[in-house]
């Protein structure tokens, strides 16, 4: 019964996974103008491939315009890229990977693991290592200031009037969604 | 502080022809409960004599005030009770003259930049107490401000007779019996002392007010005083009458309006301070009025446009932000480098609500670009409660740290109502132009002066040909 449910879970979770991956690829395909407009004029297929893993990696609301910036900068700085993003497409495929809390612990290659987490870094700090310095491929939707953004704001930007930086402080609740 | 006052002077201001040195009105600068002190005090604070008549940084009352209006610039004059410089020597009847009628003591008129025809739906005990008032608790000023010099032949004071004919109202304020004795006083204070149609309803073609369009909103120079009205798109038919009333106490709704300008000044100096149920009376009535659509408007209201969108990390990322010097510098770019770092990178405005969020924003949001540019131009300046609303300006004045110039002005606006408003207002450097200097000129000047001269030639013609008829 246990092992009926935890399959039918599996399997719904996949659904949903698969059809997040189809909305992805959709939203990209019809919007071939944006990432023209913007300079991005790259093989659909890989940033798409892309943004699935990306997905699985990192849980949340992606932007595909950072997802564009990350993925050049990866480009820019790793061999092969797209090859190490095309094994990571094949491993999760291949395992049945659901979320990233299974696929870490499975991934045994160190180099795509490596791989797997610079990409998490990028989404979160919205900094790209690369072999001649550090890129920046977002600030404002770097997700590491989610985390907090029901009581702190962006630095730069501001919480509230001047000088009302030390109004008492809200108490932190649930970890906001993002 | 100073340019906001001066736009809603403008446009009050913008008449024909001629006022005097000292004359009247009311209100003290503080910002006590109104309800607790007497009765010509709060009328005072009512009607907003105070902002008018004290200049920046001056005494309360003493005038000076220099506002721009179409037909030139105009001084507010002292009106405390000095015998030499004020109004120390008029009777109460000179007084209601002066306030309700627009006639000072030594017979000259007074141009409607006083809102004389508002205020002759004042009641006598009113008019009563306000004398009272300013003759008893306001300290003389023994200082004449500037005098008002209007160019040529706006400076015929006289030629306001005419408009008066035309335009002036003549009775107090008649209570309308099939309304509640709430709508009557509310009635009675925007039309009458609160002067709400003063700014809120259009002009016409002699800078009188439109009555079929009543509250309909108006131009002020550089800013404009949106439709008021109880139309669903165009006006406020959509807010509750409480929200109504926290406006007018407050300045500042989130996710609706904010109080700038002229408005900014009034719920300063006068909303603020009104009791509870005069207040009420002002929604009871606001919610009531004849709605007025504005075509421009379509079926969109301006409070409900826009969405939170950032160009961030578009116009930054791998690229450094180029520099302000920059002549091809973009909306994006000038909007991410001035106002993002308060109203935030999505324009969402901080957390707490101090920094208004640009979309779902009045301003943003209407078919007329004035106030957008003059917020820019001019910043806000908003004090409420004890509490100070805050905005710098960008190049309206000298002063102001950051400069910037009519065409980044134009960028910049237009980016914001195309992001977070109403994509379809257009935006020209023209009009900023226009908008920094005050707004626009008023025909009438040009006009007339053609009139005269048309006139002129005519006559002399006459002459020259009587006198050949003459001599033969």
């Amino acid at each position: 019964m246990t092992s009926f449910r935890k399959e039918l879970k599996i399997n719904r979770r996949g659904l949903l996974l698969g059809m997040s991956a189809l909305a992805t690829a959709a939203s990209f395909t019809q919007s071939p103008g944006l990432a023209a407009s913007n300079g991005y004029i790259h093989e659909p297929d890989s940033i798409v491939q892309f943004m699935l893993v990306s997905k699985l990696l990192v849980p949340h609301e992606l932007d595909p315009f950072v997802g564009h910036k990350i993925y050049n900068a990866l480009s820019d700085s790793e061999e092969g890229f797209d090859n190490t993003v095309t094994a990571l497409q094949n491993f999760i495929m291949k395992n049945a990977v659901v979320d990233v809390e299974h696929l870490m612990p499975a991934l045994t290659d160190v180099a795509l693991k490596n791989s797997a987490l610079k990409i998490i870094s990028a989404w979160y700090s919205g900094v790209v290592h690369g072999k001649s310095g550090d890129r920046v491929v977002a600030f404002e939707e770097a997700l590491m200031f989610k985390v907090t953004n029901d009581v702190m704001t962006i630095p730069s930007y501001a919480k509230s009037a001047p000088n009302a930086w030390n109004a008492t402080a809200v108490p932190l609740l649930n970890m906001p969604s993002f | 502080m100073l340019r906001v006052t001066q736009t809603r002077q403008a446009f009050r201001l913008s008449f024909l022809a001629v006022l005097a040195g000292p004359i009247l009105l009311c209100s003290t600068a503080s910002a006590e409960d109104a309800s607790n002190i007497d009765p010509g005090a709060y009328i005072a604070v009512t009607s907003d004599c105070v902002a008018c008549h004290t200049a920046p940084g001056g005494k309360p009352f003493a005038g000076g005030l220099a506002m721009k209006t179409p037909l030139g610039t105009m001084y507010s004059t002292n009106i405390t009770p000095s015998k030499i410089y004020g109004i120390g020597e008029y009777s109460e009847a000179d007084f209601s003259r002066a306030v309700r009628k627009g006639i000072r003591k030594d017979g000259s008129n007074l141009y409607p930049a006083m809102p004389y025809t508002a205020y002759s739906y004042m009641t006598d005990q009113d008019i009563h107490d306000l004398y009272l008032y300013f003759m008893k608790s306001v300290q003389p000023v023994e200082r004449a401000p500037p005098k008002t010099a209007l160019p040529f032949p706006m400076n015929i004071r006289s030629s306001m007779m005419f408009w008066n004919i035309l335009f002036r109202n003549n009775t107090t304020y008649q209570p309308d019996p099939s309304h509640s004795a709430e709508w009557n006083r509310g009635a009675y204070l925007a039309q009458g002392p609160a002067h709400c149609g003063t700014c809120h309803t259009p002009r016409g073609f002699l800078m009188q007010e439109e009555a079929s369009k009543a509250f309909g909103g108006g131009s002020l120079g550089s800013w404009y005083a949106p439709n008021i009205t109880s139309d669903k798109i165009s006006g406020i038919g959509n807010w509750s009458q409480d929200e109504i009333k926290t406006y007018l106490k407050s300045g500042h709704i989130d996710g609706l309006a904010q109080a700038a300008g002229g408005m900014g000044e009034a719920v300063e100096h006068s909303f603020q301070h009104l009791t509870d149920a005069d207040l009420n009376a002002l929604a009871t009535y606001l919610a009531s009025t004849q709605p007025v659509r504005d075509p421009a408007d379509g079926n969109l209201s301006r409070f409900a446009l826009g969405r939170p969108v950032s160009s961030a990390d578009r116009v930054r990322g791998d690229q450094p932000i180029r520099s302000e010097d920059n002549p091809d510098i973009s909306g994006a770019e000038l909007f991410m480098g001035n106002c993002a770092s308060c109203h935030n990178y999505k324009a969402q405005g901080s957390r707490d609500g101090y920094y208004p969020s640009l979309w779902h924003n009045s301003v943003t949001g209407a078919s007329n670009p004035d106030n957008l540019i003059a917020t820019i131009l001019f910043g806000v300046d908003r004090h409420v409660a004890g509490a100070q609303a805050f905005m710098p300006g960008f190049g309206g004045k000298k002063t102001d740290a950051v400069q910037l110039n009519d065409q980044e002005i134009t960028k910049l606006t237009k980016y914001v109502f195309d992001t977070y408003g109403r994509p379809q207002v257009s935006v020209s450097p023209a009009q900023v132009a226009t908008i920094r200097q005050g707004g626009p000129k008023s025909p009438l000047l040009v006009l007339s002066r053609i009139g005269i001269a048309g006139g002129t030639i005519i006559i002399a013609l006459g002459c020259f040909w009587l006198l050949r008829t003459f001599r033969k």
